[in-house]
This record gives structure tokens, sequence and C-alpha cells, in this order.
């Protein structure tokens, strides 16, 4: 995902302006990637076989972050959105395999009792 | 490198097709696998009643929607008018793949062929019909929001303006 460009596009021409603008954008994009995990992490617990635990404990871990970032406590907010992105992608993965070996298994069993007929 | 800002609506929407893209997919592509193997059973496939392919269509459409929605998503989180377009296609074919299902079932629960060839009313089914009807109402209800988030102003403005930056940023370096 590139840069869409930032609040510093206008021609301001006053650097603490440019600062405030950048950080708010810096906020916003925060805000989009925690918007983005917490659904992912919603999603993450319709997953079998481990999905619901990974994807509750990764709300827990993204619960208060919009908080965090309103309170300008970025560091916090990043560390707990780290956390809660690696136990969506650790369900999701695990989900992922778990729904391709079931894909190939019915898809192999279809076959297999086609075979059977005489 | 910062990440572009989207519109609340556009990355729920994308996140929610990048997990049931790859599934529907999936389950499409095995279905018709399964479709396949049960068609290739029958001893005069050629005299299959036309209905019949009406459950291989609903597993083709989960399959297309799935990739499109999947290919759409990755391209919204870009905030890219294709994608956008891709997305709502997505969701629309997935409204007229459950219509289509739910036509197959009601046609079989509810009507009967005489001997004389023509289709009648069997109305002791008619209430499993009407209940069906009713969850295939419940499961496209979502898929219809979605397509009409879509198209929200919110949605279509934030991809115009990224568009629009992205436009000016290429002329602006050549």
């Amino acid at each position: 995902m590139g840069r869409q460009g930032s609040a510093g596009d206008g021609p301001s021409g006053v650097k603490s302006d440019m600062e405030d603008g950048q950080a708010g954008q810096r906020r916003a994009a925060l805000h989009t990637r925690a918007d983005a995990w917490r659904t992912a992490a919603v999603m993450t617990c319709l997953l079998p076989p481990i999905g619901l635990v990974c994807g509750a404990l990764a709300l827990i871990a993204l619960r208060s972050i919009a908080a965090k970032i309103d309170r300008g406590r970025e560091t916090d907010a990043q560390r707990a959105l780290r956390l809660g992105r690696g136990l969506v992608l650790a369900g999701t993965a695990f989900g992922a395999l778990f729904a391709l070996v079931a894909a190939t298994r019915m898809i192999l069993f279809s076959f297999r009792i086609t075979s059977l007929q005489p | 490198m910062i990440a572009p800002i989207r519109p609340r609506a556009a990355t729920v929407l994308s996140v929610i097709w990048l997990y049931l893209g790859p599934s529907s997919a999936l389950g499409g592509i095995a279905g018709l696998a399964g479709g396949a193997a049960v068609l290739s059973l029958l001893p005069d496939p050629g005299n299959v009643e036309a209905p019949f392919f009406g459950l291989p269509a609903c597993f083709l459409g989960a399959t297309v929607s799935g990739v499109l929605g999947t290919a759409g998503a990755w391209k919204l989180l870009a905030l890219t008018h294709r994608g956008r377009a891709l997305l709502e296609l997505a969701n629309w074919i997935a409204v007229g793949t459950i219509a289509l299902f739910t036509l197959i079932f009601v046609l079989g629960v509810a009507t009967t062929i005489e001997p004389f060839g023509h289709r009648v009313v069997r109305w002791e089914g008619m209430d499993l019909a009407l209940r069906a009807i009713a969850i295939a109402a419940v499961h496209a209800v979502p898929f219809l929001v979605m397509a009409r988030k879509l198209r929200a102003p919110v949605v279509r403005f934030a991809v115009r303006d990224a568009e629009a930056r992205r436009e000016r940023a290429l002329t602006s370096e050549s």
C-alpha cells in the first residue's frame, strides 16, 4: 500500500502546520489499520479449528486501540496492533489449511465413490 | 510509508471479502468437482433434466463471485475504482447465485411434473418453499447491504480522490 498524499500537499508554508498534518495523517492511517485488523479478527472468529480463540484474543488485544491513538500513545497502539495482527494471521493460516484439507478430502471422496460404482 | 486513508466502510468490506472470497471460490470449485463426479455416475448424462444443471451453475456463481470478490477487495484496499466496481459485481453475483439456488429448490419441492410434461404446483411442499425463500432472503441481505454501501458517496468520493491524487503524483513526477 503506497502513500496516497500527505496533509502537507497544500501551499501552507508553515512547518508546524505540516508536522501537525502529518501526525494527523499518521494517526488516521493507524485508525484505518485498526479497523482492518478488527474486522479481520471478527472474520477469524468464524474459522475452524482455532479461529474463535485467536479471533477473540485478537479482539481483546485490539479493544482499546482507538482510545490509545486518540490519547497520543501511538507506540502502545502499534504494539497492540502487532499482537492482534499476529493472532489474526495465525488463526487465518490454520483456518485456510483446514479449509484446503476439507475441500481436497471432499473432492477425493466424490471421485472415490464414483469409481466404486459398477 | 503512510498507508492510504480509506473510509471505514471500504476497509471493512474489503477485509470481509478477503475472507469470504477465497472460501467461496474454494467451496465452489469443490462443488463443481463433486458435481462432475455425480454427473459421471448417471447412466445417460445427455438426458438429465434441465434444473439439474442449475446446481453446477450455483457452484460456478460461487466460484466467480469468490474470485472477483477477492481481486476487488485487494484492489479496493489500494482505493482503486476497479476494485470498487469488481467488489460490487461480486456482491450482485452472490445475490444472483442465492436467488438461483432458491429457485431450483422451490421448483423441486413445490412443483411436480405431470405425466403429460406440465409442471404443476404441489401445495404440500409450499411451506418448505416459503421457508427456503425466507432463509434465502436473510442470506442475500448482507450482500445487498454491501453492494449498497459500495455505492455510498463516502466510498465513491474517497476512490475518486485517491485516483486523482495518484494521477497528480504521476504528472508531477514526469
